[in-house]
Order: structure tokens, then sequence, then C-alpha cells
């Protein structure tokens, strides 16, 4: 597995209005790739949610970034860069996800699961957008779509900034053990 | 009498809770299994043009958008009266199979795995796909493999993993290019080789699951399927057949379209979830099971070498026509080695790429059905248009209904099993959760409402008092 790429996800459900923000910016992104060349390679996808099966696309990058609705109080259209580390382990292992189930994954829960199934979890970073309408519909709110183009900016800055932080990592290989069995 | 409750029931798909009622000597008399989301999909469908309904009716599901894109496609093929093109049928096909694979991935490796792999009664807090990174990680390394397989060959042929909208009405939208095909076809063996290692394990292990297997929804049943006439599993086409606890056979080859004929849908009032029943038989008599051990159970072979012989394993072992729901975890894993080497085979056909993929009408028919095998089961939609095209009326049967009564009855066996008196230990809730889990029930699909979909499990008294409730939120 190379390591040489950058992966960018936008998650979030583009029928709640402002919830699929992050899907809207990773559009902007994959349109910009053509032309500006700090997206050259990048590997942009959009999501619903993180997934497990995204820990391959996570190890084989040299850099990541998440972006995601920020449902809190902060401002509408507040964009928040942040770096991130994997969870630290508690008793022996991480925590992925707050209920443990793969439907409410989380990034550090996703750079977890790639460092333990494929050995590399890679620097990466949180672009969050504030939100202000999270009812049923496809448009984002006025607010929250002017936030888009900064949110693209802070992308493209976190990757500017990140992939000269760090040489790349080679995963290591799948190695044949660690299938269990029962007592 | 008492009640328990079990409020969410977790790692299945959508909402749902289970009610155990006991009697003054706290021994169970009853169980409910609950879906509590409305549906609503065939209202929303009312008023939309049919050339829509594809893709509007594939957002029922994050998980098997592709059987809805299939069966709605096959019904408004139906209306248009065009004959789809055979290079159309196969490529439908092999996004329903990799469909499948990813389905089956998701219920099995993600969901069920952690009370196989450690135990039923394991702690919760571990029960979870973290607990099988610790214990197995090469176990979830495939379930991640093979969760990318299916989704992968969904994206190559329509451009986005969820919700593609490439089926459409006559056809797909585009052809398939040799690269896709190289591509996808250059995965096979290593999908192939994750889905044997998976049966392995499974085979090895599962006499530690005897106890589980004597009475998740142990009993007998009919189980209906689509079967092609050389008697292999059929998943986008085929013929219905249906099949006693004993073989012997009670529909074989038929039309499945007209389907009010064999079934009726009943209804209770403290479920969203309809019981489908066989007409003939009447309800509740007439309970019958859909999805990966009713497909195995029905038909003659699989038709791919690998598969055919981990089916003969699976019958020397279990019989001809098993009849615990626990088989549907070893049922789903040979329908996923199955689907990839179908995948395999269908795509090294030459004709694969070629570019009559449409066939193009205006509306000629006023009603049609399709009728396609979703990962959970047989899935039919049932559309009335007027004479431009606009949907009057919509009626969908999907999958997990068909398997309302029997997972009801399986709670209820599950429950007078463990359950002696209001002392319920954790382990014994997570096997009435189990047993769900082993049918893979969808609730999103199966009453069409939004949102997520956790459960919840009640001990009831006989005075109607709840005396113990479980529950786990979703949110």
């Amino acid at each position: 597995m190379g390591t040489s790429k950058v992966f960018v996800v936008g998650y979030g459900n583009p029928l709640r209005g402002d919830d699929g923000v992050g899907q809207e910016v990773a559009q902007v992104l994959s349109r910009q790739k053509s032309h500006l060349p700090v997206l050259a390679g990048a590997d942009v996808t959009c999501a619903h949610q993180l997934a497990p099966e995204m820990a391959l696309d996570l190890a084989r990058a040299s850099f990541a970034v998440f972006v995601d609705a920020a449902c809190d109080r902060r401002p509408a259209g507040t964009v928040t860069l942040r770096r991130l580390s994997p969870p630290a382990r508690e008793g022996g292992r991480r925590r992925v996800a707050p209920s443990g189930c793969w439907e409410d994954l989380s990034p550090e829960g996703l750079m977890a699961l790639a460092s333990e199934l494929y050995g590399n979890a890679p620097p990466a970073a949180l672009v969050t957008v504030g939100v202000s309408a999270t009812e049923f519909g496809s448009a984002l709110s006025p607010v929250v779509r002017l936030a888009v183009p900064r949110a693209a900016a802070a992308v493209r800055l976190a990757i500017a900034a990140g992939t000269c932080a760090r040489p790349a990592h080679r995963p290591r290989a799948e190695s044949g053990r660690g299938r269990g069995r029962n007592a | 009498m008492s009640e328990i409750i079990i409020e969410p029931v977790t790692r299945i798909e959508g909402h749902a809770k289970i009610s155990v009622f006991l009697d003054e000597a706290g021994q169970v008399t009853n169980a409910h299994f609950h879906v509590t989301q409305v549906r609503g999909f065939e209202r929303i469908a009312q008023g939309r043009p049919v050339y829509e309904m594809p893709s509007l009716m594939a957002r029922i599901c994050g998980i098997c958008p592709v059987s809805h894109l299939i069966a709605s496609a096959k019904a408004c093929d139906e209306i248009l009266g065009v004959a789809v093109p055979p290079v159309a049928v196969k490529l439908r096909r092999v996004m329903n199979l990799a469909q499948i694979v990813q389905s089956h991935a998701l219920s099995f490796f993600h969901l069920c795995s952690p009370d196989l792999l450690l135990g039923f009664d394991s702690d919760p807090a571990n029960r979870n796909i973290l607990g099988v990174v610790a214990k197995a990680p090469d176990m979830a390394r495939d379930g991640i493999a093979l969760r990318r397989f299916g989704q992968e060959i969904i994206e190559k042929l329509g451009g986005k993993r969820v919700h593609p909208a490439w089926v459409v009405p006559g056809g797909v939208s585009h052809p398939l290019q040799a690269e896709q095909r190289d591509a996808i076809l250059a995965t096979v063996p290593d999908a192939h080789a994750r889905a044997a290692r998976a049966l392995e394990w499974y085979r090895e292990n599962m006499a530690s699951w005897a106890e589980e297997a004597a009475v998740f929804a142990n009993f007998p049943s009919m189980y209906m399927g689509l079967v092609h006439e050389s008697g292999n599993a059929a998943y986008s086409d085929g013929g219905l057949r249906m099949v006693g606890s004993d073989g012997e056979m009670v529909l074989d080859g038929v039309d499945p379209r007209p389907y009010w004929e064999y079934f009726g849908e009943a209804v209770e009032p403290w479920t969203y979830l309809k019981f489908p029943y066989y007409k003939p038989q009447g309800y509740p008599q007439g309970m019958y099971r859909v999805g990966p051990l009713a497909r195995i159970n029905v038909v003659d072979q699989m038709g791919t070498p690998a598969a055919d012989a981990e089916l003969g394993e699976f019958r020397a072992r279990l019989g001809r026509y098993p009849s615990s729901s626990f088989h549907y975890h070893w049922a789903r894993l040979i329908e996923i080695l199955h689907c990839i080497d179908v995948v395999g085979e269908i795509l090294s056909d030459p004709d694969i790429l070629g570019e009559d993929v449409r066939a193009r009408a205006a509306i000629n028919r006023r009603e049609g059905v399709g009728v396609s095998e979703a990962p959970r089961g047989t899935l039919f939609h049932h559309y009335r248009v007027d004479k431009d095209g606009i949907v009057e009326w919509a009626n969908l049967l999907i999958a997990t209904g068909h398997n309302n009564l029997a997972m009801n009855q399986g709670v209820l066996q599950v429950a007078r099993h463990y359950i002696k008196g209001e002392k319920v230990e954790e382990g014994l809730l997570n096997r009435l959760e189990g047993v769900i889990r082993a049918f893979d029930p969808c609730l999103s699909c199966s009453t069409h409402a939004v949102g997520q979909m956790p459960l919840q499990v009640e001990v009831v008294s006989p005075e109607g008092q709840v005396v113990r409730r479980i529950g786990r939120t979703g949110d």
C-alpha cells in the first residue's frame, strides 16, 4: 500500500439542511482538484457518515482532513480547524465510538481503527462549520452557504501545513494472524 | 403478570422494542417484537412521475438501496412495457449481488460477530466492532474488505456507494467500461478468499453456539425465495418457490408478480410492521421465512462450485431443511461466497461491455409489479399510474415484513427458554436481541420511516405493570 495521498472526507446528511455542509465542501474541493496544486492527487470523498471501511483509505493516506457540521452552540457559519489525534488507549484498548457502535464512528475513532487494523493513522485535521438549521430539506441556510468557500480554504490550508509536516508512513501488511477462536 | 422491555434493540438497522410478558409465577406467557416507526413511502410516491420511482424508492434505505432500485425499476419496466436489453439485465444483477455482499458483511462481521466471537454473555462494553478488532483483527479486516468489495462495485457501476441512480426504467443509464470491469474482476479472488476464511472459522466454532441454535426461532415454517428454472439461486429474476418445513413443494416456478394471490397482510395494534402470511393457510398459520436461510433451503443448489461445496457441508451437518434461524448466519456467509463468484462469472462474459443497455418507451400500461431478492428476502414493488405516468397508488411488500411472524415467535421461544422469573441477566436480554439480529431485519425499509433504529425490552406483570425496562438509545 502506498501512502502518498491526502484523504479528505466531507460527511453529513444532505437531506437535513446544514448537516450536509461537509458533503458540500467536499464537492467544492473535488471541482478544485483540477486547477489547485495543493489538491492534486487528493482522494476527496462524500459520505453520509464515517464507516469502518474508511479505515483502509485513512491508513493508505499520508494526511487526512475530516469535514463535518458542528452541531453545538457555535455561531452558524463559524469555520473551525483543529488537529486530531487518535484516542489514547484506556486499559489496553481505545474508545472508537461513544456507544461502541459502528454507526457513530468519530474521526478519532476511525483513526484508532486505522491504527489498530492497518498500523497507520496519518496526521489529520478536522474542519467544522457551525450550523443554523438541520430540519428536513436539501438546501443550506444562507449563512452556512457563505461559509462553504471559507471551509474549503481551511481544508486547503490544513493540507498545505499537514503535508509539509511529516513524511509518508507505510502501513503494515495484513499478518494472516489474529483470527479469533471461541474459548 | 410482569413485563420485560428491551429498548432499543441494538445492532440492528432501525428502531424496535421487545416486550416479554410474565405470569404470577414468573413464567413467560407471551412476547412481542414491536417496530416503532411509521411507514410512509407508499404515500410519498403518490403524485410523483413513475420515472422518478427508482431513485425515490432507493431512499427508503441506506443499506440496501440497490434492491429497491431494482424492484422499482422492474415495476417501471412493466409500466413502460419494455424488454430490458440482456446486457442491462446482467449489469443490474451484478449491482444487486454486490449489494448483497456488502449488506451481509455488515450483518455478519459488524453486527453479529461480536456475539459469536466474544460470547453472548461477554461484557456489553466489548460487544462491538472494537471488541472484534481486539480479539480477531483479521476477521475485522475481512469484514471491512468484503464491505468495500460490494460498495466499490456499486460505486464503479452507479457513480456512488449509497443511492446510485444508475438503474433506471428500461435498463441502466450507461454501459460498463472495460477499465471498470477489469478493476472489479481484479478484486474477486481476494474477496473470495476472505469469504472462504470466514466460512472456515464459522464451521470450526459453530459447536459453541449449539444452545442458541437450538432455541433461536427453531420451529417449523415454510421458506420462500426466487429460484431459476435450473433450481439455482436467483436474486434478480426467477420464479417464486415456497417449500414446507419438510420440503413439500408449496409453490414452484410461479410468476411472483400477482403476489396478492399468495400473500395477505395482517396488522396488530402494537407494531407498525405488518404481518404477511401465506393466504391459503390463513393468519397466523401461514407463517413463512425469507432471506438467506430460506433461499438456501428452497434452492436445489447455489450454482457455483465453491458455494455448492459449502452448501453440501451445511446440509450434511444440519439436514436438508434446518429450521433454526440461528443458521441465517451460516447461510449468509455461503451467499457472500456465491455472490462474489457470480459477479466474477458475469463480468467475465465479453458481452458485458455491450452498449445497448436501455430501452425507452412512453407509458404503455397502468400497473406494474417488480420483484427482486434483497439481502433480507423477497421484495415486491407495485405501482398504479394514470395515463400520464403519475403514480396514483403504491404498495411495497418488504423482506423484513415477511419474517415478522417468525421473528415474534422466535422472541417468544428465546424468552421461554432463558427467562425464569423476574431476575433477568443481561446475557439473556442479549439473546433476545440476538434472535432478531439473526434475521438481520431492516426496519427502516420495512416501515419506510425516516430515522435511526435502536430497540428496548420490557417485562410486564399480570397487572400490566412494567417491572423491568432495558433500553439503549440510538441517538
